[in-house]
């Protein structure tokens, strides 16, 4: 399974995309391959709640999507809006970031600085974990 | 050499008459191989741990795209959900994320149990969580809550909706089960696809929803719909629903409808058919349990289904379903 992370300014723009647009149908995003209005915070960016003790994430700005695929999918990879795009399998076996990283514009970035959530069942955190 | 009479190649689980068979809970086809009938998209693993699943009890787990096909219970279809519960297979107690307003659902596995109150949201109807017994409650105002957990608890889930679904592992982070999109394809869709028809649907347990498909398309024309909170079976054309008789849910259940160019039936478990003049409407692509790949999914098990290449008289559907 390949995931494309997306970001974009809000969801309405992510709706009037020509290639991100179409995976909204019926009026929701499609339940079978998008996971929609995720997170995404830096790990070394937390803070602590003094009342109540609680790691407290601060989740960067803008709307993440992430829309998952058998095959990379090149109109989702080429796309501007595209950060990363993570092969699953690669990514839960380990090994060289070659292989587990396949494009996106944060795929030069220290990507273990980044967290995001929620994950795909049975995926793992492309990003690192804690 | 005289050619082999199809009724002898048939084998006798199949339904009589029908060109293709889906018994689920056997996990047997007719028709064509299961693999032939029908394509499941759904991009995250799934597992057939339910709320109502005995304390412990081992279950199965699905990779992508794959039919959660459970021996004796059936296809299991659903909705996305997120488990908002870190490490859910190794429950502890936890304060969550900032959740959104409305109903939310905590169910447990295992012995002993999972109190929820409110960390700072606020809301109504907080309580304690057993085997077998979940708690909905609803938020007034997003926050967090605060889960404590006692007792050797297997599996927990906080969810959102006013009933819980399949289980979700989690790690260090929420986690969400993708749809199930079960299409129908091959001679299934052929069948789906005829101008005149009947189609047999055995499904449950549900959950209570107020529009769960049997059987749906992704146009709004869909041949069995279940209201299970007005409990009312009925069909769409795509302007105009045909309503069957009264439905109360079971925790099985039988629907058949009919459809030609003339008119349409419907009925479930044995109730009063209803019949209209109006022909079934253009279909689309065939969803089993859903209406599209993302609504109105039927939330649990579809046991059987079976299309029949002409439109059955109303009685027959009453007998099949009786």
């Amino acid at each position: 399974m390949i995931d494309h992370l997306m970001l974009f300014d809000s969801e309405a723009q992510a709706q009037a995309d020509a290639v991100a647009g179409a995976y909204f149908v019926d009026g929701a995003w499609r339940g079978d391959v998008c996971f929609a209005a995720q997170q995404v915070w830096r790990a070394d960016a937390t803070t602590v709640d003094p009342a109540a003790g609680a790691t407290v994430t601060h989740p960067l700005p803008g709307w993440y999507i992430t829309i998952g695929a058998a095959g990379v999918l090149p109109a989702l990879r080429d796309h501007p809006r595209c950060v990363l795009v993570v092969d699953r399998e690669a990514e839960a076996a380990g090994g060289p970031a070659s292989r587990r990283i396949l494009g996106g514009t944060l795929a030069g970035e220290d990507l273990g600085s980044y967290r995001i959530a929620p994950l795909p069942a049975g995926a793992r955190n492309p990003f690192g974990t804690d | 050499m005289f050619p082999f009479p199809p009724y002898l190649s048939r084998p006798l689980w199949v339904l009589p008459g029908a060109s293709v068979d889906l018994d689920f809970i056997n996990g047997r086809a007719w028709g064509g191989g299961m693999d032939a009938l029908i394509s499941v998209s759904r991009a995250s693993g799934g597992t057939g741990l339910l709320p109502s699943s005995p304390p412990g009890a081992a279950y199965p787990s699905f990779p992508n795209n794959t039919a959660r096909i459970v021996p004796g219970a059936g296809l299991l279809v659903e909705t996305s959900r997120t488990n908002v519960l870190r490490d859910s297979a190794a429950p502890a107690t936890q304060t969550t994320e900032t959740l959104a307003t409305g109903a939310w659902t905590l169910w447990v596995n295992g012995p002993g149990s999972a109190a929820v109150a409110a960390g700072s949201a606020t809301g109504t109807g907080f309580g304690t969580a057993t085997n077998g017994s979940p708690v909905t409650f609803t938020l007034t105002a997003a926050g967090s809550v605060v889960v404590t957990v006692t007792g050797s608890l297997a599996a927990f889930q906080l969810e959102q909706g006013a009933a819980g679904s399949s289980f979700i592992a989690t790690g260090a982070v929420a986690a969400t089960r993708a749809s199930d999109a079960v299409i129908g394809t091959g001679a299934l869709a052929t069948a789906y696809g005829r101008v005149a028809g009947t189609v047999y649907a055995e499904y449950g347990p549900i959950q209570l929803n107020a529009a769960n498909r049997v059987i749906g398309s992704n146009g709004p024309v869909s041949l069995i719909n279940v209201n299970t909170v007005a409990q009312i079976i009925a069909m769409y054309d795509g302007s105009v629903s045909l309503s069957g008789p009264a439905a109360p849910l079971a925790s099985v259940n039988r629907a058949a409808a009919s459809w030609s160019p003339s008119g349409r039936s419907i009925v479930a478990n044995g109730g009063t058919v209803g019949s209209d003049t109006r022909p079934r409407g253009t279909p689309g692509t065939l969803y089993l349990g859903s209406q599209s790949a993302s609504i109105q999914g039927l939330m649990g098990y579809l046991r059987r289904v079976a299309f029949f290449p002409a439109r059955r008289d109303d009685a027959i559907l009453k007998a099949m379903t009786a």
